[in-house]
């Protein structure tokens, strides 16, 4: 091995955060941000020492242990604040780690700024080690800021800022995961690619691990964290295990810069078919390509979050059941609890077709960088007509929508029976999903009027779909006026579509509103210039 | 005189505030390389788009193959292959199948001569898209569209990112296909590049037609320079007409010391002429004993700086180049068109 060159340091720190301050700073505000709501909400919602103590016996759980993991201190302010911050634990700092490193490391070298830096009087291994240190340094910060919030919503000093150094920890192993995979891969996306499964699969294993209690958590840097027990029976020698693996993957990571060339990478990409498929000639194959991996990743999404909303209906009936004002209004009554239920099962189906008019928004926006990049123009200029173009893309897009929707539906449906042992659910499940179809065409509709009519406007339809998720989630609960809630499509099919069906007549508006914007869509795209810039 | 394959006349077209095209004339006849030539955002790809239907002309006369191209586009299209300036390709997709994709938007494509193009241009089939160089996405488009069955060529800035090599084989299968009788439309800003291939010009500037031609026509309103080293002092050059710019410098290097020689000093001249006034300056220089002769025709690059000289004061072209260009004016040729 050559010895390091880190001729430059300095320089190379001050331009990593010069180029890069704006997104470091969201990054840390954003995390810092949300531990200081989730901790307020916490301390106000559970203001006594009893309602701590109760937490711990409503979240329990094997799926809070699978969503969590082993929180220590449950019945504490501290423990209950972690718990909450699991989630954005788990994903938001793997996720910052890894944005900050690649953005310095491949990222630069992908665009060639790296050869240009290294030319000049800059150390072969400056740039990668301003890039760690840049991005651990924002960590810290986070970390720090995180155990502060705590601090000041009451928690005990001592467990704050040992979650605190946890955050920073945690997000240190994933910097040197994301430093040897841009030794590894040639482009950004690829580096990406491998630090989200490993903040996936390091999810996984420590809910398999803190739900079968056995070893399976010691393999995530996640189940390291957890074991630090802040907030219990403290003991903080799992967070050396996090800081040896950041340090051992990034002695390898600067081991393996020097086994390559700069601007090459230890995995060549390789050569793939020199011609296409007849599948893939074909307008419908094309458009199956273009929007294949946005299809598999939402399904994926859809059925992981629809398992999770699934899994816990158990658990939300024995709630019900056990809530003494409830039961003294239906007695033991089974049906009246279903029916409760089927009102929560409602929210999980509707937040399904969330997701499904989402993709059908994200799908479409899509289309408009097939306009940006000319690869629209060359396939007009073939034999193709713009009707031909957009309805391929459109049907596929629906195509689409169906599989997430069906997907996620089917989901729920099961894991709901398999949760709550109760078979019906799966046909009822469906059934409201069907529902909901008209809610979710409509964004399929105004994504298409949009492109065709006022692609500029793109921005648009994220708009109106976020007005209409907020008001249809939070309008019920803030006793909002009826016409502003159901203006929203997600409401406008009905509040329990699962228990009472769709509403008739909004759904007929929808539906019809749905076509009039295809239509309507369909007319501007034959009648605007392309590219329209 | 068959319909020309691309006829357009006083073309107009606004984005908002700016005028992209303002009254743009281009007629392409069949069989003919048409060179194409502006600089960056006078115009061109908005005269290609408007010609493959892809944007509709906001004023005056199109026909491409003697139809209206936005309302018959799909139909047309079968009859042509486009080559856009800069295209992303599907970064997931290799180069090979990316050829396979635009040929299927072309149409027919000649399985032969798609093996042929990509040897000739040295691309690797198997790569993909996201991996390759600028003029390796380039090469893409321009296999799919060369080897495609088609009539009329549109190639819109197709060489930018090729080296010279790749550059001399463009050229070679562009001459190939004209030879197949193939139409091809060639917009560029690399003059060298339609010097070698057009049979005709038009050279465009702010949406407008500034002049065009055959390039023989185009340069009889250039001149020519020559220049020559004479064994004595030529005499009544100043009073050839069309010849201006004249320099006569006697050379001292050969005045070697051999007694009053002095008249036998040889002389290096320097001097611009007309087309017609070529053969007089060269008689005149003939009488004075020629040593060295060289007669250079103008590039397309005189012709190109001097169709925007002539056109830099915008409608007023009263003031005439200091070169003394004979008549002034913008060197509007279309008489001179066969």
């Amino acid at each position: 091995m050559t010895t390091l060159s880190l001729q430059g340091l300095a320089t190379m720190a001050r331009i990593n955060a010069r180029t890069g301050w704006k997104s470091l700073t969201i990054w840390v505000l954003a995390l810092i941000a949300m531990m200081v709501m989730t901790a307020t909400s916490i301390t106000s919602l559970y203001d006594t020492p009893a309602k701590l103590r109760g937490y711990a016996e409503s979240v329990g759980g094997e799926a809070m242990l699978m969503l969590n993991g082993k929180v220590a201190g449950l019945g504490s302010l501290g423990g209950v604040i972690a718990n909450e911050f699991g989630f954005i634990l788990s994903f938001g700092i793997p996720l910052m780690a890894i944005a900050l490193t690649a953005r310095g490391t491949r990222k630069d070298e992908e665009a060639g700024r790296l050869e240009l830096l290294l030319a000049a009087r800059i150390g072969r291994h400056a740039p990668i080690l301003a890039a760690v240190l840049v991005a651990t340094g924002a960590l810290l910060v986070t970390g720090v800021g995180c155990a502060v919030a705590m601090i000041a919503a009451g928690v005990e000093v001592g467990g704050a800022l040992l979650y605190g150094a946890g955050i920073a920890s945690l997000g240190f192993v994933f910097v040197g995961v994301t430093a040897v995979a841009a030794q590894v891969f040639e482009h950004t996306r690829a580096v990406w690619g491998l630090g989200l499964a490993l903040a996936v699969g390091s999810y996984l294993l420590r809910g398999l691990g803190a739900t079968g209690d056995n070893a399976l958590l010691w393999l995530s840097p996640l189940g390291w964290v957890d074991e630090v027990r802040p907030f219990g029976e403290t003991r903080p020698w799992p967070l050396l295990l996090a800081l040896a693996a950041g340090l051992a993957l990034l002695g390898l990571a600067f081991w393996l810069s020097t086994q390559r060339d700069v601007g090459s990478a230890l995995v060549q990409p390789r050569g793939s078919q020199p011609r296409a498929s007849a599948f893939l000639r074909s307008p419908v194959g094309l458009a199956w390509h273009e929007h294949r991996a946005a299809v598999i990743g939402w399904t994926i999404g859809a059925v992981a979050l629809m398992a999770t909303y699934g899994s816990l209906t158990n658990e939300i009936l024995d709630a019900i059941e056990d809530n003494p004002a409830l039961g003294q209004i239906m007695g033991a009554n089974q049906d009246a609890a279903d029916e409760l239920l089927a009102q929560v099962i409602s929210t999980f189906v509707m937040m399904l077709a969330m997701l499904v008019a989402a993709f059908a928004v994200m799908a479409v926006g899509s289309l408009r960088s097939e306009e940006d990049t000319g690869r629209l123009e060359a396939q007009l200029s073939g034999h193709r007509s713009r009707w031909a173009w957009l309805g391929v893309h459109v049907a596929v897009v629906a195509a689409g929508m169906a599989l997430v929707g069906g997907a996620g539906a089917l989901t729920l449906g099961w894991t709901t029976s398999a949760s709550t042992g109760d078979d019906q659910w799966v046909g009822e499940v469906l059934a409201g999903a069907l529902g909901y179809l008209p809610a979710a065409a409509v964004f399929l509709a105004l994504a298409v009027l949009l492109l065709g009519v006022a692609p500029r406007l793109r921005m648009l339809s994220w708009m109106v779909f976020g007005a209409a998720a907020i008001l249809a989630y939070l309008g019920p609960g803030f006793d909002l006026p009826t016409w502003l809630v159901d203006g929203s499509p997600f409401q406008a099919v009905g509040s329990n579509v699962v228990g009472d069906g769709m509403e008739g007549v909004g759904g007929a508006v929808l539906a019809v509103v749905a076509v009039a914007g295809l239509v309507a869509g369909f007319l501007g795209f034959r009648a605007r210039d392309i590219p329209r810039s | 005189m068959t319909t020309p394959l691309i006829e357009t006349t006083g073309l107009l077209k606004t984005f908002g505030a700016t005028r992209a095209l303002d009254g743009l004339d281009l007629t392409v006849t069949r069989g003919e390389v048409h060179g194409f030539l502006g600089p960056n955002g006078s115009g061109k790809s908005t005269t290609i788009r408007i010609l493959l239907g892809l944007m509709r002309a906001d004023g005056g006369k199109i026909a491409l193959f003697g139809e209206d191209p936005w309302r018959d586009a799909v139909r047309l299209h079968e009859r042509l292959a486009y080559v856009p300036g800069d295209v992303t390709l599907w970064p997931a997709l290799t180069g090979g199948q990316c050829i396979d994709v635009l040929a299927r938007a072309h149409g027919s494509i000649d399985g032969a001569r798609r093996q042929d193009l990509i040897q000739r241009f040295d691309l690797d089939p198997t790569k993909r898209a996201r991996d390759y160089s600028k003029g390796n996405r380039q090469k893409v488009s321009l296999v799919a569209a060369l080897a495609a069955d088609v009539e009329l060529l549109i190639l819109d800035e197709p060489t930018s990112g090729l080296d010279p090599l790749m550059e001399e084989v463009f050229q070679q299968v562009v001459r190939e296909r004209r030879e197949a009788g193939v139409t091809v439309l060639l917009s560029s800003h690399i003059l060298g590049e339609v010097e070698a291939l057009a049979d005709r010009v038009s050279i465009i500037r702010s949406g407008r037609t500034v002049t065009s031609g055959t390039l023989t026509d185009l340069r009889r309103h250039t001149q020519s320079t020559v220049r020559a080293v004479a064994d004595r002092t030529p005499q009544g050059l100043d009073a050839l007409r069309g010849v201006t710019n004249i320099e006569v410098q006697p050379l001292e290097t050969v005045d070697a010391g051999d007694g009053a020689g002095g008249s036998a000093r040889r002389h290096e001249v320097h001097a611009s002429a007309e087309p017609d006034a070529v053969g007089p300056l060269v008689g005149r220089l003939h009488e004075a004993g020629i040593h060295t002769l060289t007669v250079t025709p103008p590039s397309l690059d005189d012709l190109f700086l001097k169709a925007y000289s002539d056109d830099d004061s915008g409608e007023d072209s009263s003031h005439s180049a200091g070169q003394g260009s004979a008549e002034g004016g913008p060197a509007r040729t279309e008489e001179a068109l066969s």
